[in-house]
């Protein structure tokens, strides 16, 4: 299996290097069978990567050890779910996954347009198959997955337990999604730059591919956090983790795009700044990449620590340079169709919520990068710890947030005085009134008041769009209320989804502002039968017990629960020993009610079990955070259903494109 | 060793055939396959006509939602009603199919233009009538003064009141002097010239 690894692999970096020369010679020389030839080349490269993907999956399920990969990150007794995920658990088969996917990807957007678009497609392509190439490149001289040991181990070293888990199962490969899904939009920008065609065509073709990379992005982001939550043991979801940071700069300068190509739809502006936004996204989601994969930073996450670092470095170099001759190249196409009109409309709100997103990006950026800085600059490695990161993006979320509830009410160009009072003055009474009642209830601290007054500010905004706007269906059509929201969401589908993904972000504000302002933490140790008090819950120890597994020693107490007297139920946190690696893993035990989760540690025991020292939390309105997430996801998903209308406009255009060429 | 021999040719030459395919066939490619290139000016339109169009729905829509007040919904309808008249004039201008009468008198001037020493109406076959047809000029109101529209900068000449670029109102253009006066104004009010009204 080793072998048939090794010579798809050869044969897809071959493959993937002709089909990028081909279909840019093709471009260039004007011959269409040599885009042809190159197209044909791309679906190979996905045949080949498939064939390598294959068969890696196949040395893991049949563990074939002599194969340094698979013996590495699997072992005998691994779970047949988790023998296959370790597919993507170390950095050589995560990285074929990724070149896998960029290779499924480029195949579906080539099959897509293979009659469309003659001047941009071949330039597509040849991006694609580019890209494609330098992690092929990587893949086969620098972290092979089939690499095989001189030797034959009895066994392998089994997956890195942290990951042996539901949600960490599918955090990499959304994550990737991700990533590798802007690929495809930068792609055409670059396509869009070098032939030429800078206008919103290609933001119009590749909208749709930039909400499915969005949505993995975001899905990733999120099952990454529940996957700290549950799994990590320290009581919170976001800890500006390096590799947390990682995924979120590219999510923060991809939202900043996918706002920001909206005004170049509507008025023909930004146009420089598109093209440097999908080219900052891209390359962060290499460099996110290159942070996951390189160990250059400590964190829980670069589990693994190679060179290949360089390898990604110089590729970034590469494309940003790249792009930006490109850019500098096309300068004078560039221009603005018009002007901004007034600092109040949505235009210019548009562009402040740019600045913001582009703004945290920067902000973060620093932050991750300045271990890196000040240990090569003084030797020493100085970490920015949390407090840095809650400081600074802090009041840019609630910038964000505000401009979320005021940007969609305004009217393109102008808003008039009269035009704001309308629209603003009852939410604005409406949140301050929410605002005064939170103090009167005996809410403190000031950043909580204002921060939940602003989402609710938020959400009221939202509701009064749809309210709107269902009216307004109503007069036109005589349709009922549920019939006349429908069409509403169906006619405009973007505009509305994204009032439902707007609507998930205030819940997931809810949820962060609650923890955040209001946790509540406690440890004790506890003999058998004694009990500690947090908040209003009683927790008392009932037993302790010790059993092996297939894989694992578990270490479980059973703890009663009490609220203000009221018996709850019972919990089990555990800490389990893994064989193979020897390493602990914390279980946490977790309580969710709408108002808060109890989150039950069990930190440690002495005395065989009798014994036993609890870490608890009280994380209010968590569970806010997971279901606006649910509802982000789902508003992407109807922003991003195909829209029949919209697929014949393309369509409409192009029949007129073919009908001028046979004319003539 | 011969086993992964065997693999190994058997996928390269699967792959290779697959690649070399249409090199080899070199079938006709039909007008959907072509890299002929397709006008750029033309993808632009049509892609402008369509952000046009929804622009204009938008606007309606934002009015309805009560986000614009109605004479800001009329000045702005106005506006993109006219761009979206421009860029379909604009089309029809790149769709153009001439006719043998035109081909001849464009011919005929590109020959004339060769004749007379310009290099212009170079280039064959399908490009040619192309290149001819640039040689002559569309006839355009001769622009008389620096005077620009408020709205998006472009210039524009005595008696226009609206501007051909993006609808916007325009100040009357005093034809004699090339000053502007204010809205309405029957006379320059700067050389007293009556303003003449397209």
């Amino acid at each position: 299996m080793a072998n048939v690894g090794h010579v798809a692999l050869l044969l897809s970096l071959g493959l993937a290097a002709y089909a990028s020369v081909a279909t840019f010679l093709g471009a260039k020389q004007k011959l269409p069978e040599l885009w042809k030839s190159g197209r044909h080349a791309s679906w190979a490269v996905l045949a080949m990567t498939s064939i390598a993907v294959v068969a890696l999956g196949y040395a893991l399920l049949s563990h074939d050890f002599s194969i340094r990969y698979v013996a590495e990150h699997s072992n005998r007794d691994m779970p047949l779910f988790y023998t296959l995920t370790a597919l993507w658990g170390g950095q050589a088969g995560s990285l074929l996954f990724w070149a896998w996917l960029l290779s499924l990807f480029s195949a579906i957007v080539l099959w897509q347009h293979r009659n469309d678009y003659p001047e941009l497609m071949p330039l597509v392509a040849s991006t694609l198959m580019a890209v494609e190439s330098f992690f092929l490149i990587v893949l086969n001289f620098e972290a092979n997955p089939f690499q095989q040991l001189s030797f034959l181990p009895a066994d392998g070293q089994g997956l890195n337990p942290l990951l042996q888990n539901p949600g960490m199962v599918m955090h990499p490969p959304t994550l990737y999604a991700g990533f590798v899904g802007f690929t495809v939009p930068f792609a055409f920008a670059i396509a869009a730059l070098a032939s030429g065609r800078v206008g919103a065509g290609w933001i119009r073709l590749t909208r749709r591919w930039t909400l499915i990379a969005w949505l993995f992005l975001s899905l990733g982001i999120l099952l990454g956090a529940n996957w700290a939550y549950n799994e990590l043991g320290w009581g919170g979801y976001w800890a500006w983790d390096p590799v947390e940071n990682a995924s979120f700069m590219p999510w923060l300068t991809g939202t900043a795009f996918l706002h920001s190509v909206m005004i170049q739809e509507h008025r023909g502006m930004l146009k420089v700044w598109n093209f440097i936004l999908i080219l900052l996204t891209f390359t962060l989601a290499l460099f996110g990449t290159f942070l996951t994969r390189s160990g250059v930073i400590d964190s829980v996450h670069a589990f693994a620590t190679s060179n290949i670092g360089t390898y990604f470095l110089a590729f970034i170099a590469l494309v940003l340079l790249g792009t930006l001759a490109l850019l500098y190249e096309r300068w004078d196409d560039l221009k603005s169709d018009n002007t901004l009109d007034s600092m109040v409309s949505r235009e210019s709100a548009f562009l402040l919520n740019n600045i913001v997103f582009v703004g945290a990006a920067f902000a973060v950026f620093c932050g991750t990068v300045y271990p890196v800085v000040s240990e090569l600059v003084t030797g020493s490695k100085i970490v920015v710890g949390p407090p840095f990161f809650n400081r600074v993006e802090g009041p840019i979320f609630l910038v964000m947030v505000i401009l979320m509830g005021v940007a969609p009410l305004l009217p393109w160009r102008r808003a008039s005085r009269e035009h704001l009072m309308r629209n603003f003055l009852v939410p604005l009474i409406l949140s301050l009134v929410a605002g005064l009642l939170l103090t009167l209830l005996g809410t403190r601290e000031v950043w909580a008041v204002v921060a939940f007054s602003v989402t609710f500010f938020v959400a009221l905004t939202i509701l009064i769009e749809y309210y709107r706007g269902t009216r307004a269906q109503i007069k036109r059509s005589g349709d009922n209320p549920v019939r006349a929201l429908y069409t509403l969401v169906q006619k405009n589908r973007r505009r509305y989804g994204g009032y439902v993904i707007h609507l998930g972000v205030v819940l997931m504000a809810v949820g962060i502002v609650g923890s955040t302002f209001y946790r509540v933490e406690s440890e004790a140790t506890l003999a058998q039968g004694e009990s500690m008090s947090v908040g209003n819950y009683l927790l008392q120890f009932d037993q302790f017990a010790s059993y092996p597994t297939q894989n694992m020693q578990v270490h479980a107490a059973t703890v009663t629960i009490y609220e203000n007297g009221r018996y709850l139920g019972q919990v089990v946190p555990e800490k389990n020993l893994y064989i193979a690696s020897s390493q602990p893993m914390t279980e946490v035990a977790i309580r969710t009610t709408a108002k808060e989760d109890l989150y039950v540690i069990l930190a440690g025991w002495s005395n065989k079990g009798n014994n036993v020292t609890l870490k608890v939390f009280i994380n209010p309105l968590v569970v806010w955070l997971w279901i606006g997430g649910a509802i982000l996801i789902l508003g992407t998903l109807v922003a991003l259903w195909p829209d029949p209308r919209e697929e014949r406009v393309l369509a409409r255009i192009r029949s007129r494109e073919l009908a001028w060429e046979t004319v003539r | 060793m011969i086993f992964s021999i065997a693999i190994a040719l058997l996928l390269a030459s699967v792959a290779i055939g697959f690649v070399a395919l249409p090199l080899v066939r070199r079938e006709e490619i039909s007008g959907e396959n072509s890299l002929a290139a397709i006008n750029p000016a033309l993808e632009e339109l049509l892609f402008d006509r369509e952000v046009t169009y929804a622009a204009i729905k938008d606007l309606e829509f934002d009015h309805t939602m009560g986000k614009l007040s109605q004479e800001d919904y009329q000045r702005l309808d106005h506006q993109y009603r006219a761009r979206a008249v421009n860029i379909l004039k604009e089309l029809e201008e790149v769709e153009h199919v001439p006719t043998d009468e035109e081909l001849d008198q464009w011919i005929e001037e590109a020959v004339r233009m060769v004749e007379s020493g310009h290099t212009a109406a170079q280039g064959s076959g399908r490009g040619g009538g192309k290149s001819a047809r640039q040689a002559t000029p569309p006839s355009k109101k001769r622009i008389t003064s620096s005077a620009q529209c408020p709205e998006c900068g472009r210039p524009y000449g005595a008696g226009d009141r609206f501007c051909s670029a993006c609808g916007g109102t325009l100040l009357p253009l005093c034809s004699a002097c090339g000053g502007t006066s204010e809205h309405n104004a029957r006379y320059c009010t700067q050389c007293g010239t009556e303003l003449t009204i397209a």
